[in-house]
């Protein structure tokens, strides 16, 4: 027999040529051999069950933060090319597409006679918003 | 190799309603080839079963669709283990230089210098008292033996001049002999 060391790796052996009977066998044989060894199948299925279910938990989990870090990772991605045009063609961009929604556009002229015309920020934002919704792409440009 | 079969796997939702629709049989042998399987490393049965089951509904691995998902499970539940143990075999130097604190997952595990090494005595231990279940049958030791060095079923019958039946009585044989002595697992 070799040293200690490859122990691990023999009793793994071991134990996959053990599986692959187990994994081969039909399911009577299966019962068969656990009532021989005084198993309870139904125990044993209760058991993996449990296993199984806490499994199907920690991937929901798994699966919803890596969603969340994908979301973080698109917000953290740098601003489309549309709000880094001069604010005047920003605001052209937002006025041409106000042109087709008269509810925005009523909007822009009560805002502009107010004197509370857009910021930038918040033009910047809109922007933002027509570009993810793919109303236009990153350089302004209706699609 | 069927590619195409290969190529054709279970989608996510597929493969979350397979593992959910597993029947009590089904459940059973899994965790009875986790127990098996667990041998050599740090891995609980359960563990090792829910290990498998979370790389398959992430999507680490996948499931061929002409495969039943109980044998995606068990292949999933061989691969961690084996690389549990391999982890454990290369990684000797951490066991006597680092503290106890710093000590990496080896093994898959985190574990101390000393429960390493503990754990290495065991498997020889382990090993050994699994030989001498079969000293008193020559077939069955040698095929054990055979298996534990990686040697094909195949070489195996031919050595012994067996048919597949006679093969198959002696591998019954050393099920019984194993499953009596370890009922639960590699624990006495």
């Amino acid at each position: 027999m070799s040293g200690k060391e490859d122990a691990a790796l023999k009793l793994g052996r071991i134990a996959d040529a053990l599986v692959e009977d187990l994994a081969r066998m039909p399911d009577g044989e299966f019962l068969a051999e656990c009532q021989e060894a005084g198993l309870d199948p139904a125990a044993l299925a209760k058991e993996a069950r449990s296993a199984v279910a806490d499994a199907i938990a920690k991937a929901g989990k798994q699966r919803m933060a890596a969603a969340r870090a994908g979301a973080a990772r698109s917000a953290a991605r740098p601003a489309a090319g549309v709000v880094l045009l001069p604010l005047a063609e920003k605001r052209r961009i937002v006025e041409r597409f106000a042109a087709n929604d008269t509810g925005l556009q009523a909007k822009l002229t009560l805002a502009a006679r107010k004197g509370e015309g857009e910021s930038e920020v918040d033009i910047d934002s809109f922007l933002r918003a027509l570009v993810e919704l793919g109303v236009i792409d990153a350089d302004g440009r209706p699609k | 190799m069927d590619h195409a079969a290969a190529n054709d796997t279970l989608s996510r939702d597929e493969a979350h309603a397979a593992v959910a629709g597993l029947s009590d049989t089904d459940l059973a042998r899994l965790l009875v080839a986790a127990q098996r399987l667990c041998a050599g490393t740090a891995y609980a049965a359960k563990e090792l079963l829910n290990e498998a089951v979370c790389r398959v509904l992430v999507g680490d691995r996948t499931c061929r669709r002409d495969l039943p998902v109980v044998a995606t499970l068990v292949g999933a539940m061989k691969s961690i283990a084996w690389s549990a143990r391999v982890a454990a075999k290369t990684d000797p130097v951490a066991l006597g230089s680092v503290g106890a604190d710093e000590l990496p997952g080896v093994a898959c595990r985190e574990r101390t210098a000393e429960e390493a090494l503990v754990a290495t005595a065991n498997h020889g231990e382990q090993l050994e008292a699994l030989e001498a279940l079969f000293t008193d049958d020559e077939e069955a030791f040698f095929v054990v033996m055979a298996d534990a060095d990686g040697v094909p079923a195949e070489q195996v019958r031919r050595d012994l001049g067996m048919s597949e039946a006679a093969y198959a009585t002696v591998r019954r044989r050393i099920r019984r002999k194993i499953n009596k002595a370890y009922p639960k697992g590699w624990t006495t």
